[in-house]
């Protein structure tokens, strides 16, 4: 049967809190409970092993930065790593799907236009379902942030939530000048189009 | 606390830098080397220097006078170093932090990267702690705080720093396994 005391009586033991009289008697424990000895005797060397950390010289930092106000406006705002940076991206990689998206959408809309001389009416609603579908794909990025973000604090979260929807409706105007762009001269060329994909392209963030 | 420490404090309150920066020079280290073994990377650990001495710079007018700089200080880094961990927590469920992140590139003397190696591995152990056991390692082994200090400071019973503290070296000791190169 597992001893009860194990897990005080090493910590105590390894963590060097104990008196001379306490660490006697402890160690006549450990004598005569085989539980409490195989432990101690794995774990010191474990934390025998911890000691041999040895002390990491700083490198070279702007001892001021801490006192000035650009570091204060700075440091209490609560942090929202970019989405794009370090470990904390959304899966997927969300953002890169969208200039594709236009430039597909550009591409279907320049040929459909061509062969069935799309009217503004249909054009209009085009846009809407593809607002839609990009809702759609907001929503489902909101719940995958919410699941990775969970602890974060509710100021983070409302910075993150302005920040994708700031995102989402600049692409949305960047796609709606593209079509606009296209309309008023009236591109009727594959090689407008593959200069219009590529000018959506070239504004990835 | 020594008398001269306490000047610094005082007279960084009344806002002299130089008195703010000898405070930082005395204390950077130990709040640089905290933060390397919390975080396991480099840059993380820069930020959380930053973090801590810009809030203590803030506070610095708070700071009980009686009490030990030293231990407002990282009071103050624990409470970054939590605060850090919870807004990156995806990066707990990682795998361990790569080799460019904590491996100072440098060149220096053979002994000096056989360190490096060192600290790297346990930085990489450390990481794979869930923080609740690393910080009790933390405070316990290299800042040498009680197991009451660390249940006041956690706000958690003795008691439980005390199981925390014992799966943390177990965790170690797995994770450790026969790796004895380095140590």
């Amino acid at each position: 049967m597992a001893c009860s005391e194990t897990q005080k009586l090493v910590a105590e033991y390894l963590g060097g809190e104990m008196t001379v009289a306490q660490r006697t008697a402890c160690e006549y424990h450990f004598s005569v409970c085989e539980d409490c000895r195989q432990a101690v005797d794995g774990l010191a060397g474990t934390a025998g092993r911890l000691l041999h950390w040895e002390q990491v010289t700083i490198p070279d930092w702007d001892r001021t930065a801490s006192t000035a106000e650009e570091v204060s406006a700075q440091k209490t705002r609560p942090e929202v790593v970019p989405l794009n940076t370090r470990s904390r991206q959304i899966p997927g990689g969300w953002q890169s799907w969208l200039p594709l998206a236009a430039t597909v959408a550009l591409a279907v809309f320049l040929g459909w236009n061509q062969d069935s001389g799309l009217s503004e009416q249909e054009l209009t609603a085009y846009l809407d379902a593809f607002e839609q579908r990009q809702q759609a794909q907001t929503q489902r990025i909101m719940e995958t942030a919410m699941q990775e973000f969970g602890d974060s604090t509710s100021d983070s979260m409302a910075q993150l939530v302005e920040w994708i929807q700031a995102q989402r409706t600049a692409d949305m105007q960047q796609l709606e000048a593209s079509f606009q762009q296209m309309l008023n001269h009236d591109y009727q060329a594959l090689s407008s189009m593959q200069q219009l994909a590529s000018w959506v392209s070239t504004q990835e963030p | 606390m020594e008398r001269t420490e306490l000047a610094l404090i005082q007279r960084a309150i009344q806002g002299q830098p130089d008195a703010w920066q000898a405070l930082v020079r005395t204390h950077e280290t130990r709040v640089y080397n905290f933060g390397l073994r919390m975080t396991g990377s480099v840059d993380d650990a820069q930020d959380l220097l930053q973090e801590v001495f810009f809030s203590a710079y803030q506070n610095l007018s708070g700071f009980r006078q009686d009490a030990q700089f030293s231990t407002w200080l990282m009071r103050i880094a624990y409470n970054r170093a939590v605060d850090q961990a919870r807004r990156r927590k995806v990066r707990d469920a990682d795998p361990l932090p790569t080799s460019t992140e904590t491996v100072d590139d440098r060149p220096g003397p053979a002994a000096e990267t056989q360190s490096q190696q060192r600290n790297q591995q346990l930085q990489s152990w450390l990481a794979a702690l869930p923080l609740e056991q690393r910080m009790v390692i933390e405070l316990k082994f290299f800042q040498e705080m009680t197991f009451d200090d660390i249940a006041s400071l956690e706000s958690i019973s003795p008691n439980t720093a005390k199981t925390r503290f014992y799966a943390g070296l177990a965790r170690l000791k797995t994770l450790m396994g026969d790796c004895d190169g380095l140590f």
